[in-house]
């Protein structure tokens, strides 16, 4: 809608243009007077434009008499829009709106305008920072800090962007400093007044303005000083800045190259135009590098869309993508923390249960140990009485032997002789007797040793023997009679086991017959024995008549603890089947036409069985 | 006596080990040992001769030591029953005791308590013997007796003076004493006293 405006008003300016000129040049023939268009940027509608342009231009229009020379003033948008639509054939404009619109359009510099007033440059751009002559307390730049500053318009080139300039170069953050600054608007004269009225601390003014003010006698320079003041060579001003160069004239693409040509020359061979204290002509063009540069730092113009760092320009434009993918790097750090600590945490559970399951493990298997240990104990205390008994003999008979030969050695030689091969025959006894109970300590010893569970080839028949012999005194104390019919060949059963351990077993079953007969009537209390072999295993079966018992507590006799005894532990069974499975052995319990039957069923050794096969 | 002939030691064991070694301890003392494993053919050796004394083990297979000891109760009463046990029992020692036993020995026993119980009951069992003779002898003197001095006798032996009897058979005193006199030579006592031990040593007053 605001482009349309401009437009229109633009196109009503040419037109208009066009009119007044062609009445003033209506002698010559139309056919031949070509209009040259001159865009001059005139932003605040100066009145009496035309009066202040056409000296400076006037020796162009006498070097081209075929050319009518048109001046277009206009402001920046309209400017851009009849560069656009090539309404222009030249242009006239501050450097800074120059090295703007050069970015956009063809523009190249053919003159720099050179404008003295009473021997001021007022071509030159350049800012000045003032203050009150008393304020001695602002020197430098940095002594601004929480100081009223006053300026004309933050886009003012050479009103206020200067300065800016200045400040980044030392170092001075922007933001903190346009805080303090008030913008108070055209035009510039206004902000010295309200400087020496005290209303403000410094203020941002064009170069020159001051000298210009005193010349006009508004002024007393005295009254005032420079803050950072700059000298700058043939410079007759004061300035805080650098020193930039003065107006272009710039010919647009559609400027015709003999045109140009000719106009260049009119231009360098004007004479200048001189009213009154000032004068004005066209030297050849200067560089506008510094404007350039000027304008780079400040993000201006052509470099607004450039970023001052174009790293954290372009993290910033992409800040969404960025953050986004930084929280999924970090999602996944913490992810990748989160699982490294959950597999730490893991590790060392399963390290712990790992452990404790070892000790555990070696707990059970000492607790194993020490339970049939004790039961091997108890099972001795059983038998204790018998084991007396069977003690007692050899004991018995070696005393008597001896206090025999005793009594002997007391008597007359004649006699001693005669005994003489008797008492050695007692000797020998006495020896074999010692020898008897000696064996018989060592098999209690054995029995009751803490042994680990090495394995060994025995044949069962002999480990029943064994247990028989240990059990023999108990059962016969309690005028029990057993009933066993050795194999024929007791030494063909050969099983893989634990001596002690097997023998554990086999004691368990006797002593639980002898407890379960020992209830019954004398001439019920029988045991039978059986060995046999049955397929791939060795079994024996120790049966007694003991009282009846219901066959559903099978299951709860093998249980640890469960006990009939009023003297037990209630292990012996559980322990038995333990140690009987663990040689790879079952052991039951059955009972059938008045007999209790304890089956064990042993492995026969490989080698065992291929005999036999 | 000391030309009677030895006495004999019956060991009765079902353990051969024992009873050799008892053998060898009674023999070192120059007594004579007779041995054997089972009940039975004990019983069918024992003999009732010479001075004797049984040594029982309680326990044995086929019968119990108790069980012998009594069958030899009613066979024998004199014979000294000494017991051996390897399983001490207080309550089987009471029982074998009460029974008559001569002593109760438990497995292993010194061997001079066993030697000294069996010395014992030899010489217990002799004064038995002896006594036993003495007895007999002097009822084969009763006999001996005329039917008046029995009456005498019969008077005596209750505590009556030799007036009392004199009146009870209704003679004089003095043919009391002379009767009296006759019956002691006969039956070889010096006093009236010894007389009355005698006659209550069979049993005498207990028959009346």
């Amino acid at each position: 809608m605001l482009r349309c405006q401009i437009l229109i008003r633009l196109i009503t300016l040419l037109s208009l243009f066009s009119a007044g000129m062609m009445t003033s040049s209506s002698a010559q023939p139309l056919q031949e007077i070509k209009p040259i268009q001159i865009g001059i940027l005139d932003w605040q509608h100066t009145v009496d434009f035309q009066k202040h342009w056409l000296p400076t231009l006037h020796g162009l229009q006498s070097a081209l008499p075929h050319y009518r020379i048109e001046l277009l003033p206009l402001n920046w948008q309209e400017m851009d829009l009849a560069l656009q639509t090539l309404a222009l054939d030249f242009v006239i404009t501050n450097p800074g709106h120059y090295v703007e619109l050069s970015t956009r359009h063809a523009l190249a510099p053919l003159a720099s305008l050179q404008h003295f007033h009473a021997g001021l440059p007022l071509h030159q751009v350049s800012s000045v920072l003032l203050t009150r002559a008393d304020r001695n307390d602002l020197q430098t730049l940095y002594d601004l800090k929480d100081q009223r500053i006053g300026a004309v318009a933050a886009e003012a080139f050479g009103g206020y962007q200067l300065l800016l300039d200045e400040l980044e170069l030392a170092g001075i953050e922007r933001s903190s400093w346009e805080k303090q600054v008030e913008f108070l608007g055209f035009p510039m004269q206004a902000l010295i007044s309200k400087l020496l009225a005290g209303e403000l601390d410094a203020v941002v003014v064009r170069s020159c303005l001051p000298e210009l003010m005193e010349e006009q006698g508004l002024l007393y320079l005295s009254d005032v000083k420079v803050i950072a003041a700059k000298s700058v060579d043939h410079y007759a001003c004061m300035t805080s800045t650098p020193i930039y160069p003065g107006w272009p004239f710039a010919r647009t693409l559609r400027a015709d190259p003999i045109v140009t040509r000719q106009v260049a020359r009119a231009l360098m061979a004007a004479e200048p135009a001189v009213f009154g204290d000032s004068y004005s002509d066209w030297l050849p063009p200067a560089s506008y590098q510094s404007v350039y540069a000027l304008f780079e730092r400040l993000r201006l113009g052509p470099y607004a869309a450039f970023p001052r760092n174009p790293i954290s320009a372009w993290l910033y434009e992409y800040r969404f993508y960025l953050i986004f993918a930084c929280g999924l790097v970090l999602l996944s750090f913490l992810h990748q923390i989160r699982s490294e600590y959950l597999v730490r945490q893991r590790t060392l559970a399963l390290e712990q249960e790992t452990q404790a399951r070892l000790q555990a493990q070696q707990d059970l298997a000492l607790r194993q140990r020490e339970v049939e240990h004790l039961s091997r104990v108890t099972l001795m205390g059983e038998l204790t009485a018998g084991l007396a008994h069977e003690l007692n003999q050899p004991l018995t008979a070696i005393h008597n032997f001896a206090q025999g030969c005793l009594r002997y050695y007391d008597k007359e030689d004649e006699i001693l002789l005669k005994q003489r091969q008797a008492l050695r025959e007692t000797t020998q006894q006495i020896v074999q007797q010692a020898d008897h109970a000696g064996e018989l300590i060592r098999q209690l010893r054995r029995f009751m040793r803490k042994e680990d569970g090495v394995t060994q080839c025995v044949s069962l028949c002999r480990l029943v023997e064994e247990a028989y012999a240990l059990s023999q005194s108990a059962l016969s104390a309690q005028e029990v009679k057993v009933d066993w019919e050795r194999p024929d060949a007791p030494d063909s059963l050969q099983v893989n086991l634990h001596p002690t351990q097997g023998l554990q077993i086999l004691l368990n079953l006797l002593s639980n017959a002898l407890e379960a007969v020992v209830k019954q009537p004398i001439e019920q209390r029988q045991l039978r024995f059986e060995v046999y072999q049955q397929g791939q295993e060795a079994v024996f079966i120790c049966s007694d008549q003991g009282p009846d018992w219901p066959i559903e507590h099978e299951a709860q006799m093998f249980e640890p603890f469960y006990t009939t005894k009023s003297q037990g532990m209630g292990l012996g069974l559980s322990l038995s089947r333990s140690l009987a499975e663990r040689q790879g052995g079952r052991l039951t319990l059955t009972r059938s036409k008045g007999w209790t039957h304890a089956t064990l069923f042993l492995p026969l050794t490989a080698v065992a069985f291929e005999e036999k096969a | 006596m000391k030309s009677t002939p030895s006495p004999v030691i019956w060991v009765l064991d079902d353990e051969p080990i024992v009873r050799q070694s008892l053998r060898w301890l009674l023999e070192s003392i120059d007594l004579q040992v007779r041995d054997f494993a089972r009940a039975q053919t004990f019983l069918e050796a024992l003999e009732d001769e010479n001075p004797a004394c049984v040594l029982l083990d309680i326990r044995m297979p086929d019968m119990s030591g108790l069980e012998v000891q009594q069958l030899l109760q009613t066979r024998m009463p004199h014979l000294p029953v000494i017991f051996m046990t390897g399983h001490g029992d207080i309550a089987m020692a009471v029982r074998a005791m009460r029974a008559g036993a001569w002593n109760f020995f438990e497995k292993p026993f010194r061997d001079q308590e066993l030697l000294e119980s069996v010395q014992g009951a030899l010489r217990w069992q002799e004064e038995q013997l002896e006594q036993k003779q003495n007895q007999q002898s002097f009822l084969r003197c009763l006999q001996t007796l005329t039917p008046r001095e029995q009456e005498v006798f019969d008077a005596l032996i209750t505590g009556k003076t030799t007036k009392q009897c004199a009146a009870e058979l209704g003679i004089s005193t003095k043919t009391v004493d002379v009767h009296r006199f006759h019956l002691m030579q006969k039956l070889g006592v010096d006093s009236i006293a010894t007389l009355i031990r005698r006659a209550l040593s069979l049993g005498y007053l207990k028959e009346r």
